[in-house]
């Protein structure tokens, strides 16, 4: 079946695959925090987080066109932002953290955009690169291993399994509503699309419960086991900090 | 002599709403046998199900596993005698990869990573997915995905086996790699469905329930011996066989032409 997410760009076998999923996670933090904190003026500083993403790409073999494509799905709402940014007070800081580093500084209307695009871009291709190097069983132990609450985890967890199910079987009760004649163009079938989602509600919600009784069949108590940590590998631990060595190195120098 | 691997006295359940699900049942299945439970749809196959793990506690009567009546103090113990293998494997794996979905139930057990490793290794060999280890679920066939919910239940080495519709929506031929499973455990083995081929291959005894109460408590022989009360019961391997006799008569008088 078709999904929005089905296509698949994981791979690990590339030099960035094959680090430790709790280095790339603090990784990919650390350079959206440095990235987010720059001053919107800081151009250079801009360039060289771009062209240190774009190394990453390289060095993980990814399609370069993929991933922006992935990325750009963030512009829709960074323009979003960037529409409001004629409002705003010129002595106010429009769109970016300061993080107190950078101090008070007066902004136009363009380089609030400019800001907000920027900004949104590049942590969302870190982002993409995070997850296109990293299978999702890795990111979620390499969350675990970082001391993740668990909850979060393990709604992240089962969110990742379920989530292609319960999208085929909205696909089923909406290809149900099509072969009966359904066509979503007058305003008096749209009591049919509540039909569907409560539909979906109440299959989601026994399934839930489906799932919880198949726990604590196999002995589930209310605590998830835990999986042995992965050894902590030195090696990764600096290509972690060297590159973000390098972002703070530009962020520090050119802003 | 020991202890029935399970026993159920005189047990009822009635759901909230008021459905008698299971009205004075009574039967009792000896270590190592394989029994079928079948009925239509809505006799209280499921219900009675999940009382054999205490998922559902008897509301009258009583159940007891190996001889420890379940409830709610001797609920880790029942569980750990029962492995259920439940109707739609993706409500059974709910882990990322398959080894950790195998690993679950070692793992709540307590007991220590490298014996967890090795039940996993072992539980995927024996249903034939050696280097599944690390797929996640959704990316496997419906026959495949069984064959691990199987493996989850494997990995815990539970002396007590529950199938419910364990032929539902699999093909023939991992129809047959069910049934060859199940007739190599040595384990007890109850298998609930409406599948009564399925249950006939697989079991020697079948346990009939309509409308709750249970009916028919026998050897399959002995079943198959009274068809008026397969048809009674809408058993509907009756329907099929006559379908079968039919087809093959019609088929020898258009050849003799």
């Amino acid at each position: 079946m078709n999904h929005v997410l089905a296509a698949d760009l994981t791979s690990t076998v590339n030099p960035l695959g094959r680090l430790d999923a709790r280095v790339k996670i603090v990784g990919a933090v650390g350079a959206i925090v440095i990235c987010v904190s720059t001053p919107p003026a800081a151009f250079g500083a801009f360039a060289v987080y771009a062209l240190g993403i774009i190394a990453l790409i390289a060095l993980s073999r990814l399609p370069l066109r993929e991933v922006g494509r992935r990325a750009l799905v963030v512009v829709p709402f960074a323009l979003m932002v960037a529409a409001f940014a004629p409002f705003l007070r010129a002595d106010q800081t429009g769109g970016g953290i300061s993080l107190g580093l950078a101090g008070a500084h007066s902004v136009s209307a363009g380089l609030v955009v400019w800001n907000v695009l920027a900004k949104s871009l590049l942590s969302v291709t870190v982002i993409v690169v995070l997850t296109a190097t990293t299978p999702f069983p890795e990111l979620i132990n390499g969350l675990r291993g970082l001391w993740a609450p668990e909850i979060v985890v393990l709604l992240l967890s089962f969110t990742y399994r379920y989530l292609f199910v319960l999208a085929d079987e909205f696909q089923k009760l909406r290809r149900a509503h099509d072969v009966r004649g359904y066509r979503g163009r007058w305003l008096w079938q749209a009591s049919s699309i509540g039909n569907l989602i409560g539909a979906m509600f109440i299959r989601t919600y026994e399934r839930a419960e489906r799932i919880y009784v198949a726990m604590i069949s196999r002995g589930y108590e209310g605590r998830f086991p835990h999986l042995p940590r992965a050894a902590w590998r030195w090696r990764d631990g600096i290509a972690a900090a060297a590159f973000l060595a390098l972002l703070l190195t530009a962020r520090m120098a050119l802003a | 002599m020991s202890a029935p691997a399970i026993r159920f006295f005189d047990v009822s359940y009635q759901y909230p709403d008021g459905t008698l699900a299971l009205d004075r049942v009574s039967f009792a299945i000896q270590p190592g046998e394989k029994v079928g439970i079948v009925g239509p749809n809505g006799a209280g196959k499921s219900t009675l199900l999940l009382h054999l793990n205490g998922v559902l506690l008897a509301k009258t009567g009583a159940v007891s596993i190996n001889g420890i009546e379940v409830g709610k103090k001797t609920l880790r113990e029942v569980r750990r005698a029962v492995g259920v293998v439940f109707q739609n494997p993706d409500d059974q794996l709910f882990s990322t990869t398959v080894a950790e979905d195998v690993a679950f139930g070692p793992r709540n057990m307590g007991l220590p990573a490298a014996e967890v490793d090795r039940r996993v290794k072992d539980a995927l060999e024996l249903v034939g997915l050696t280097g599944f280890e690390r797929r996640s679920a959704h990316h496997l066939s419906y026959g495949q995905k069984k064959k691990v919910a199987i493996a989850t239940v494997l990995s815990m080495m539970p002396p007590i086996w529950a199938f419910d519709e364990p032929s539902a929506n699999l093909d023939s031929p991992s129809q047959a790699a069910v049934e060859q499973f199940i007739a190599s455990r040595p384990d007890t083995v109850l298998v609930v469905t409406q599948d009564l081929s399925f249950a006939a291959e697989t079991c020697s005894r079948l346990i009939v329930l309509v409308e709750g109460r249970l009916v028919f408590d026998g050897a399959v022989e002995e079943l198959f011996a009274r068809s008026e009360l397969m048809t009674q019961w809408h058993l509907d391997m009756e329907r099929r066989c006559r379908a079968c006799e039919r087809i093959r008569r019609g088929r020898s008088r258009t050849e003799a032409k």
